[in-house]
């Protein structure tokens, strides 16, 4: 019979990474809280008898988050035959928080004291032995980054899977351990010994799934509540805040007995750092800054270098005209080349042009979040988010959409309020994600000569429009009411570690690929051929002797009306926006098929003309709607038809009145101007300053939510 | 049309063929055709859950 072991313990304390050194696995590791929100499975190395299930992080048993209800159903439901419990030695208070509701519910538990490495640094030290004996479990001090104790925690952990049954050593005071004893007695006396303890302890807190589950008859629930209000008299707390108190004093206790700081009210590096990087008034300049660095780097100068070495040298110079003269060598037809080299290596080509710009930003994303900065910069979003209605949780959906939307989007489940959750998913697609980073680096390098300020003006644009339509949609009646609050624990910086930054961007870089070589050749030969045939006149191939106008120019001429007033109203730029839903990196990939040349400088200027088109180009097919992959996370996450259809539509609307504004506007700069095209634009801008500043209607909160809130707020 | 050309297309055919069969299979599976790749999300196995 195999053993089930359950990594289990606080966000962001490593559980991921010792689950992926148990397991041989590659699970995603990032240093923020929230990483995994379901639980992964996999076979122990070396133990074919042993599954090892690696669980979201917690900071407690309570049902109030996604996390929470996904990792006790499973503690619960699954019976595993022991529980590793991770720890951060760095900030064992609150970690042990969840380790004596562990040691409740009757599951053998072994402690890995994780991060020893820094513990030992800061001159601190942890009486394991001591700690072992007050908690009644097994102690191991691990390293789960440089991968030491990992042997001797599992081996003990399959010991007291082994041995079985996990006693509790904590009991709470007098009046609260004759009520458990009461509620035991009165509700759950049927039930396995070994769980007694921990419902009725769910049961005085009035866990509301707990008395749900169990069924319990209103005469049992009415002499169980006079038991508990008379402790709550007693105590003059609630019931819920008595049980937390008490494991508090608890655990002080125990740590006060066990560990030994060196530096007792002393700032750590990572306090010193912090007093810099979330300073009120820095925090914002400095994260623009870096970000401004960041794409400087990637999409301008290096950025820049390698797009002009990838399109221009090894597509433009070396394997196009290699492949046009090998095929016209054995013979081919001239239309079969013109399909190869112009369609699927021109089209293929100049998507694989922009993979070196985005592993480098890629790499400077991971870098940034592995040693713990984006962490910061949630916290750091959510002071901002909260002015503008936004939960600052939506950031974190947001971090992860800088690889790809959809993760993106399906990140929002984590956020708990419906309506917040809702617009999270409406505004996720607005942040540029990996595949619309070629279009970024396609307008940056082709009509800006590689400026960094072009890219980055991307991102904030996008950050913006996230909160722009916070603004905006808040003050309507769906979105109304206050965002919840957000509580987040900042990780401790660290030095990135190579491997999880150098496998993150491969990853990312090679599903590009991958796809280039597959969707984005597919999409091409498809092009090429619309672009090739033409219908007038009876259907015939184009070719310079015949003429004619061919099937994609005639569907892309019959709607390039549409995006006229945003100045890029030709057929070429009309079909490439529209195949953008396809796939966001289909927009460059059709440049390329369309355009008359490989250099993508002279593509984007031929297709978009001035550097103002461009721009407007880029901002509605950054915001616009997200490719079908993300559509469909949309819908999976909405739920409901009307809300999907809803959110693609806002975003579409969105996206034209800015562009509308950016070109119109923008216009009279450059020596144009169309009167009725900037009347629009300036309607549409007073709408949007009225909805942005009209007076919010708040909503009074209900009593669910401010339960919900004191709760969050508590932990 | 020559024999080479009638070769080449019909490898390119082929490999269009395959690419499109790959993506509906992929699609039966329930995997996402998202870009960013499993092993680098932290979501996969929501997204893969048929």
């Amino acid at each position: 019979m195999s053993i089930k072991i359950a990594i289990a313990g606080n966000p962001n304390c490593g559980k991921t990474t010792l689950f992926n050194l148990l397991t041989g696995s590659n699970q995603y590791v990032g240093n923020w809280p929230g990483v995994t929100v379901e639980k992964k499975e996999g076979q122990l190395k070396g133990h074919d008898d042993v599954i090892v299930t690696d669980l979201p992080g917690i900071y407690s048993l309570s049902p109030y988050t996604l996390e929470e209800v996904v990792a006790r159903n499973y503690l619960l439901g699954e019976n595993p035959d022991a529980i590793l419990n991770i720890v951060d030695g760095t900030n064992i208070e609150r970690n042990l928080y969840l380790t004596t509701q562990l040691t409740e519910i009757g599951i053998p538990v072994v402690i890995a004291i994780n991060m020893m490495d820094v513990v030992r640094k800061r001159g601190d030290y942890i009486n394991t032995e001591q700690l072992g004996a007050e908690l009644g479990c097994g102690i191991v001090e691990i390293s789960a980054l440089k991968g030491t104790g990992i042997d001797e925690a599992v081996n003990l952990a399959v010991e007291a899977a082994r041995r079985g049954r996990q006693v509790p050593k904590h009991n709470f005071a007098g009046c609260v351990e004759h009520a458990l004893a009461h509620i035991e007695e009165a509700a759950v006396h049927g039930m396995d010994e070994d769980r007694q303890r921990w419902y009725a302890v769910k049961i005085f807190e009035r866990d509301s799934k707990v008395v749900e589950e169990l069924k319990l008859d209103n005469d049992v629930i009415s002499h169980i509540e006079r038991d508990i209000k008379r402790v709550e008299n007693e105590l003059d707390d609630d019931a819920e805040s008595i049980i937390a108190n008490e494991r508090y004093v608890y655990i002080g206790g125990v740590v006060d007995r066990c560990y030994r700081r060196k530096n007792k009210d002393g700032l750590t590096t990572s306090d010193r750092i912090d007093k810099i990087v979330t300073n009120r008034i820095l925090a914002l300049p400095i994260f623009a800054v870096i970000m401004w660095f960041v794409y400087y780097i990637s999409i301008g100068s290096i950025g820049d270098f390698t797009v002009g070495f990838m399109n221009d040298t090894l597509f433009g110079e070396w394997i196009v005209p290699w492949v046009t003269s090998t095929l016209a060598g054995v013979g081919c037809a001239p239309w079969l080349i013109s399909l190869i080299a112009d369609g699927v290596v021109g089209g293929v080509g100049a998507v694989l042009g922009f993979v070196p710009q985005m592993m480098i930003l890629f790499l400077l994303l991971s870098l940034l979040e592995d040693c713990g900065y984006m962490a910061r910069v949630a916290f750091i979003l959510d002071k901002l988010f909260r002015k503008f209605g936004l939960s600052g949780k939506s950031f974190i959906p947001m971090l992860v959409a800088t690889g790809c939307g959809v993760p993106g989007i399906m990140a929002s489940r984590t956020i708990e309020q419906e309506r917040d959750r809702r617009m999270t998913v409406m505004t996720t697609g607005f942040i540029p994600c990996g595949a619309k980073m070629p279009i970024v680096g396609m307008i940056a390098g082709g009509l800006f000569g590689g400026s960094a300020w072009v890219a980055v003006s991307a991102y904030f644009i996008g950050v913006l429009a996230v909160i722009i339509t916070g603004l905006m949609l808040k003050k309507t009646k769906p979105f109304a009411g206050e965002a919840a609050p957000f509580v987040m624990e900042l990780p401790e910086y660290h030095a990135p570690v190579p491997m999880n930054t150098l496998r993150a961007t491969w990853e990312r870089g090679w599903s590009f690929i991958k796809r280039a070589g597959t969707v984005i050749v597919a999409a091409s030969i498809i092009i090429w051929t619309l672009n090739s045939i033409s219908l007038s006149g009876g259907v015939h191939f184009i070719t310079e002797q015949s003429g004619g106008k061919s099937i994609l120019e005639a569907l892309g001429g019959a709607v390039k009306w549409i995006f006229a007033p945003l100045g890029f109203g030709n057929w070429q730029a009309t079909v490439a926006t529209v195949l953008g839903l396809m796939a966001k990196e289909q927009v460059v990939s059709t440049f390329g098929t369309l355009a008359s040349t490989t250099d993508y400088k002279v593509m984007t200027a031929e297709i978009l003309g001035s550097g103002l088109a461009g721009y407007s180009f880029m901002i509605f097919n950054l915001l616009c709607a997200p490719c079908f992959a993300a559509m469909g996370a949309i819908k999976r996450e909405m739920n409901s038809a009307k809300w999907t259809v809803g959110a693609i539509g806002y975003m579409c609307v969105f996206a034209y009145a800015v562009s509308l504004m950016v070109y119109q506007f923008g216009s009279w700069f450059t020596g144009g101007g169309n009167i009725i095209g900037t009347a629009v634009a300036a309607f549409i801008l007073a709408f949007m300053l009225y909805m942005i500043f009209k007076k919010d209607k708040k909503s009074t909160p209900t009593v669910a939510n401010t339960e919900k809130q004191n709760n969050l707020v508590h932990k | 049309m020559n024999l080479p050309t009638i070769i080449i297309l019909s490898v390119i055919a082929v490999i269009f063929v395959a690419i499109v069969i790959n993506e509906i299979r992929k699609k039966k599976q329930g995997k996402s055709s998202c870009s960013c790749g499993c092993g680098g999300c932290a979501f996969k196995d929501s997204c893969n859950k048929k």
